[in-house]
């Protein structure tokens, strides 16, 4: 329960972190100033806010956002903020600076895991070859390759010799050809899948299959030759661009709404360690 | 980083508001009612199939990082899934290409069985790290599917391309399978090679629907009424800029133009 307990708060502390960020403006809001840039100096930046002029000092903690027609004001160093510019100037509420340091902590600690990632691969393939299951010499070659790999890894970066040559044949003439296999054995799932999902079953299967039809000869130019002596709503390729951004969309955005709340109430939940079964089987 | 504005503010706080609301009315006693999503009935279906036939089955939490919300609502799923397969004495295979993801599942498959009073029955080396790209990864699950002669597929989280590289080499083994990703692009590709499909925000809903905890329920009650919110506010956005130009108090407040 202790465990528990201790996931509960680091979880909690770490998303209050993240949230307080989002939430608390990046300025002390009552000692913000909003206005023109009439002057900027090393040392200080002159604002016209209501007409008036105030001085503000350079300090290192003063944070300058420049404001744009559209979209969120950009945040820029208050030396770089030019005359004409409308710009907020005040001292930093320091969560915000801190948000790299937060962000690099956790890529470290991704970083940690791949060592349990490799823990897990020797623990199942070294299994394999104690146990002669079947194809386990395939394990012996997992422990082959994950030598070649680290040893071929220290060429990356290397001009010339033999540890370049041995970088490229691993990662160039070997994992990329073979990437690149098996993404083309999508387009043999593709077919196959589409021809299951083609089959008029039921309703909804039929009307998939007429949109995807429409939408299909639509997008090439045996569409528009097949209908174009239609009225233009008939004609193919109007008709598959109104499936594709009208209809398709409308749906699409549905879907994305109920996806953002319910992200909203996941991270809620485990924000409060409220989530249950999987990690938390009862009420802290 | 970007920031709250007021009307972003106003909306988390009524959004919190509805969720920790209805999570206090149900931990109070209040019953809640929701529909039923066929994909997540299926689960114990599929797990019951795979232990007759005493087969194992696959669970794939996604190609997400453990931070990612949909890699949590699958992690929630597999903690279910791990304690029916316990509760009938199956094994759970996890496939996964995200380093991270190996201890958390390590932990909940571990607490799932330990749970069910089988902790005998968990393996470490059924928590398998395959491959650390998604179509590696994919291939080596294939390989999984076809040695372990895996009677039940689940495929939960966040997608990419790699869905069908997992899903259709499983369609071929028979196996019944069961998907849910919040990747919109990927849905399709799910629906046509799986058995059930659980779309967008059921996957988020899983783990509470699974559980049947009111307290979860009530989130999800919560989570209901904020869509509410939005609709409304989308209603009255379209028809205000419709009758009253884009100009329009409403849209003013809710700074949609700024």
């Amino acid at each position: 329960m202790t465990k528990r307990r201790l996931i509960a708060l680091v979880t909690f502390l770490a998303g209050l972190y993240y949230f307080l960020e989002f939430v608390v403006p990046p300025t002390v809001p009552w000692r913000t100033l909003r206005g023109e840039v009439v002057s900027v100096s090393p040392t200080a930046i002159v604002l016209r806010v209501d007409g008036q002029e105030r001085q503000i000092a350079i300090e290192p903690n003063l944070i300058a956002y420049r404001e744009r027609p559209t979209g969120a004001p950009e945040r820029v160093e208050p030396a770089q903020l030019r005359v004409g510019d409308r710009a907020q100037v005040g001292p930093s509420t320091y969560l915000s600076d801190w948000i790299t340091s937060v962000n690099n902590f956790f890529i470290v600690l991704g970083a940690m895991a791949w060592g349990m990632g490799l823990i897990s691969l020797v623990m199942v393939h070294s299994g394999n070859i104690r146990r002669r299951r079947p194809e386990w010499y395939g394990s012996v070659l997992f422990f082959v390759a994950v030598a070649g790999g680290m040893v071929a890894g220290l060429g990356y970066g290397v001009e010339s010799g033999w540890l370049k040559e041995a970088n490229d044949v691993v990662f160039n003439y070997l994992l990329r050809p073979m990437s690149s296999t098996v993404f083309s054995l999508l387009a043999f799932h593709m077919a196959t899948a589409s021809y299951r999902a083609f089959r008029v079953r039921s309703g909804e299967a039929a009307l998939m299959m007429a949109s995807a039809f429409i939408v299909m000869l639509g997008q090439i130019p045996i569409g528009l030759w097949l209908t174009h002596g239609l009225p233009s709503f008939l004609q193919l390729p109007v008709m598959a661009q109104w499936i594709l951004y009208i209809a398709n969309s409308a749906a699409v955005r549905g879907m994305w709404f109920g996806m953002m709340v319910g992200a909203i109430a996941v991270g809620l939940r485990f924000w409060l360690s409220l989530e249950r079964g999987a990690f938390f089987d009862r009420e802290l | 980083m970007e920031h709250a504005n007021l009307q972003i503010l106003v909306a988390i706080a009524l959004f919190m508001f509805f969720i920790l609301g209805n999570i206090h009315a149900a931990r109070r006693g209040r019953a809640r009612f929701i529909r039923r999503i066929p994909g997540l009935n299926e689960i114990d279906e599929a797990i019951g199939r795979a232990t007759e036939m005493g087969r194992p089955m696959i669970f794939h939490p996604g190609v997400g990082e453990v931070q990612n919300v949909g890699t949590l609502a699958a992690l929630g799923v597999l903690g279910h899934v791990a304690r029916r397969a316990a509760q009938m004495g199956s094994r759970v295979i996890v496939t996964t290409a995200i380093p991270v993801v190996v201890p958390v599942a390590e932990d909940i498959v571990k607490q799932a069985y330990a749970q069910a009073g089988r902790p005998e029955l968990f393996n470490p080396e059924d928590i398998r790290f395959l491959a650390a790209s998604g179509d590696q990864l994919a291939l080596a699950t294939a390989n999984v599917m076809t040695q372990e002669k895996t009677a039940a597929h689940f495929f939960f989280g966040m997608y990419d391309y790699t869905s069908l590289l997992l899903t259709e080499p499983g369609q071929r083994t028979g196996a019944i399978q069961i998907a849910g990703t919040d990747q919109y692009f990927q849905v399709p590709f799910f629906i046509a090679s799986c058995d059930y499909t659980v779309i967008g925000e059921e996957l988020y809903a899983a783990s509470a629907y699974l559980t049947r905890d009111p307290i979860m329920l009530g989130s999800l009650v919560g989570q209901d009424y904020s869509k509410i919110i939005v609709l409304a506010v989308i209603l009255l956005g379209a028809f205000s800029v419709t009758f009253l130009g884009s100009q329009n108090p409403f849209v003013q407040i809710i700074g949609v133009y700024r």
